[in-house]
């Protein structure tokens, strides 16, 4: 009985640590919301440059690895539909569905998943090392914000850099699509385009951009509250970034579900 | 006069107290010394003193205010007050010396001229002997560079109270007589409050006006420096003789 009641507390704890995390998470969201606006519009509280400095490296470092998985997942997702069609006769269908499903859902979803690896762990390994080298508290003494100097130049960073590899990637996962189209289905290139053009709209693109766009913030959001969140010792510091990851990630599929659910139900 | 006083003070972490009932000064336009052994809480003391650690029971009054570690505000017009070397530097990585030495002119006083900040910027650099290393990144530097950057941060401002976790370790004997004499310097023409952690006691003995000794989670002794020897105590003469053996 004793035991019982000990085991059930354990998973009260547990459940309102939880709860207290989520609240924490949902703070930084709001804080970061507020220091992007007051930064907009005040101008101040972040290292002059550090928006280029992150805008280049971000664009710079992703760009490579989305283009090479965009493609990869075009030609898979391609060859693997233009196979089902060919049963129908309906070869020519295939532009349709590597368009809609390239530009609305796996760009959004590969480029996420890509930033959560590069980007994410990178915020979460330099801001928890920060934390543990004390650079955080030697922020808040000299009267900076830590919360508004370190995040928000990543957060307007990646709202640039998203647009540029979502059309990026948009055009190389298509790319691939009509590379199978033409080798595999036998579909000229011209045919493919302009069957896709018949279907794929503008809309779609941005609705995959802004998918891309809030995955791109709760990464964002998501490594810093791993990273601040460090309290010391620099072994925290890699548990902290392989958590972020996780993180980043699951939050992704869980979103992109909800958008999903808005979209088509 | 004091300009900080704490009562009664608890410090630690969460439920862990490593410091218990903490009653003492800090004289205003002095340098006060706190020493005791590695892990014994100076560190935790200075952060609870800065606002960094908020106390587990206890005031801190700061020019007879009450610090409210719950008011953000409180927190920054203490912040603006002091300036502060950690015991690791933490220079930020991703700028150079010369960057982040004037770090808190560009972010505090944004309008200051660029040829002003320069020459703030190189004179404190040179006083700590850092004026041929303004382009170096925190990762070239040696440890004892990086604290002396760190401490050119520290007052660059020309902060009320300067607090220096261990200033001078790691540092040769001439470069670390050098900083004492900077301190002095500071004191003795800005009227800046000082508060050192530091064990050598070659610089204890020219620099401490007051001296602070904690131990086994207590404060042991607290007073001017003449009276520490007159107590014929058995831990301060071990921990002094000891330290002092060291060094000769
Ligand atoms: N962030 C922290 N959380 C919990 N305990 C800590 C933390 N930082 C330091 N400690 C513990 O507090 C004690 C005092 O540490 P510290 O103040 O750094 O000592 P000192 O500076 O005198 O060497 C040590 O036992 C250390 O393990
Ligand atoms: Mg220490």
């Amino acid at each position: 009985m004793k035991t019982q009641s000990k085991r059930f507390e354990i998973i009260a704890d547990q459940f309102l640590l939880q709860l207290q995390h989520l609240r924490t998470f949902f703070q930084l969201l709001a804080d970061e919301l507020y220091y992007t606006g007051q930064y907009l519009i005040k101008k101040r509280g972040i290292y002059p440059g550090e928006i280029g400095k992150q805008f280049f490296f971000m664009a710079y470092k992703s760009f490579p690895i989305v283009c090479l998985i965009t493609f990869l997942v075009g030609v898979t997702i391609s060859l693997t539909s233009a196979a089902q069609l060919k049963l129908f006769g309906a070869d020519i269908y295939l532009s349709w569905f590597v368009g809609i499903a390239m530009l609305r859902e796996l760009v959004p979803l590969m480029t996420g998943v890509i930033l959560a690896g590069k980007i994410g762990a990178s915020v979460t390994a330099e801001i928890s090392t920060m934390k543990v080298l004390d650079e955080i508290d030697a922020l808040k003494t000299m009267g900076i914000i830590p919360e508004k100097f370190l995040m928000v130049p990543r957060l307007i960073a990646i709202t640039l850099a998203v647009p540029l590899l979502v059309a990026i990637a948009d055009f190389v996962g298509i790319f691939g699509g009509v590379m199978v189209g033409r080798y595999f289905s036998g579909i000229p290139p011209e045919s493919f385009i302009r069957e896709m053009l018949n279907i794929v709209s503008l809309k779609d693109f941005f609705i995959g951009l802004v998918k891309t766009m809030i995955f791109g913030w709760a990464i964002i959001i998501s490594s810093g509250f791993k990273g601040f969140f460090v309290k010391k010792g620099a072994e925290e510091v890699g548990r902290a970034t392989t958590e972020s990851v996780v993180l980043s990630i699951s939050l992704i599929i869980l979103l992109d579900c909800v958008f999903a659910f808005f979209l088509y139900f | 006069m004091d300009i900080i006083t704490v009562s009664d003070l608890d410090v630690g972490y969460g439920n862990a107290t490593i410091l218990k009932k903490l009653n003492f000064s800090i004289p205003k336009g002095q340098v006060t010394v706190m020493l005791g052994k590695s892990g014994c809480g100076k560190s935790t003391l200075m952060k609870t003193l800065i606002g960094l650690i908020p106390p587990l029971k206890g005031d801190i009054f700061f020019s007879g205010e009450k610090i409210d570690f719950l008011s953000e505000e409180s927190l920054h017009s203490l912040y603006k007050r002091i300036g502060v070397l950690y015991q690791n530097g933490a220079l930020l990585n991703s700028l150079n010396v010369y960057e982040n030495v004037a770090l808190p002119i560009r972010m505090r006083q944004e309008s200051l001229k660029r040829e002003k900040e320069e020459r703030a910027v190189y004179q404190r650099l040179s006083q700590v002997g850092l004026g041929e290393s303004l382009e170096k990144y925190p990762s070239e530097l040696s440890g004892g560079m990086r604290k002396r950057a760190a401490l050119a941060r520290a007052m660059i401002l020309d902060p009320e109270i300067l607090f220096c976790d261990e200033p001078s370790a790691g540092l040769d004997p001439i470069t670390s007589s050098g900083l004492d004499e900077l301190l002095l310097d500071l004191k003795q023409t800005l009227g800046m409050t000082v508060v050192v952690v530091t064990h050598e006691l070659r610089s204890i003995e020219k620099i401490a006006d007051k001296v602070m000794v904690l131990r086994e989670g207590e404060m042991h002794f607290s007073g001017k420096y003449e009276d520490l020897f007159s107590m014929d105590d058995a831990f301060i003469e071990t921990f002094f003789l000891k330290k002092g053996r060291n060094h000769d």
